[in-house]
């Protein structure tokens, strides 16, 4: 069985030339899978991964390393096939999505800024059903704010922003990566990353 | 690869209930959306917006507990569209 982690384009694999290549889960080396102008990156596992803390941390570690020096789609946790031709056919079948999910993310990290959590955790749990319908509106429009006050304090450093219930997922070159840091957390938001840029990678 | 369906029970009844809990959830979702533009816009009744606040909830949770029942996540619940971007 093989554990997908990352899709790249295939010219990019020379990128990795010169640099010791992570290993996988179980310890097992990574292997490219070439297809057409996509490739994708994978290492043999008995069983698909089990969802545990440590496992999660060992994914999303092998695709820090991967992104460090190319821009790849991140995997979501856990997505095996059981040959390299299953993983080849979908290499082909979705290729456009995957291309234009490389030029949308290319040379670029994900940062997560998150709306600052209440002072009272007891706000969170709505009584009535007033108080959550309040509660619906408070979160859009927090959420709404944020976004703004992040595009004021980042002044234009964002390829693209998704909101999500409760963070903004911020799509920001690789180049601008500091730059953003500092100015988001010179206004006092929480920031998380660099990520993968797995909030705008449709997979 | 993950969204194929075989013919494994186990795995086609996972199969079902992602896909009617995706819709499901996209339904919930809009009707909280529409729910919101009417409070915000102030054509509801106090006791309206308790009553439709009251379901949400209760829709809110059920959906919490069917997610858990059928080991989903949030980010399962959504489909790719292809060109016209994601479900929800």
């Amino acid at each position: 069985m093989l554990l997908l982690y990352a899709i790249e384009a295939a010219l990019e694999d020379d990128l990795h030339n010169g640099h010791p290549q992570p290993r996988g889960l179980a310890d097992e080396p990574l292997s490219t899978l070439t297809s057409g102008n996509l490739a994708a990156l994978v290492s043999d596992v008995d069983t698909a991964p089990e969802a545990t803390p440590q496992n999660f941390v060992a994914y999303e570690r092998v695709i820090e390393r991967l992104m460090g020096h190319a821009t790849v789609l991140p995997a979501r946790f856990g997505t095996t096939a059981e040959t390299e031709n299953e993983i080849k056919a979908m290499l082909v079948s979705r290729h456009d999505d995957f291309i234009d999910a490389l030029r949308r993310v290319h040379g670029a990290v994900e940062f997560a800024v998150r709306v600052p959590a209440p002072a009272d955790p007891t706000e969170d749990e709505p009584g009535s059903g007033t108080e959550y319908m309040q509660h619906l509106i408070d979160q859009s429009r927090q959420i709404n704010e944020l976004a703004a006050e992040l595009e004021r304090a980042t002044e234009g450093l964002m390829i693209e922003t998704r909101r999500t219930a409760k963070s903004v997922a911020c799509l920001v070159t690789k180049y601008n990566a500091d730059a953003f840091l500092e100015k988001t957390r010179a206004t006092g938001l929480t920031v998380t990353g660099p990520w993968p840029p797995y909030s705008f990678v449709n997979q | 690869m993950s969204t194929r369906i075989t013919t494994d029970p186990e795995k086609l009844e996972q199969g079902l209930a992602h896909l009617v809990l995706t819709i499901i959830e996209l339904l919930r979702q809009l009707m909280e959306r529409q729910a919101l533009h009417r409070i915000e816009s102030g054509t509801l009744t106090a006791e309206e917006v308790e009553r439709l606040g009251q379901t949400f909830m209760a829709l809110a949770e059920r959906m919490e507990e069917l997610k858990v029942a059928f080991g989903l996540e949030d980010r399962d619940l959504n489909m790719n569209l292809g060109p016209l971007g994601d479900l929800m």
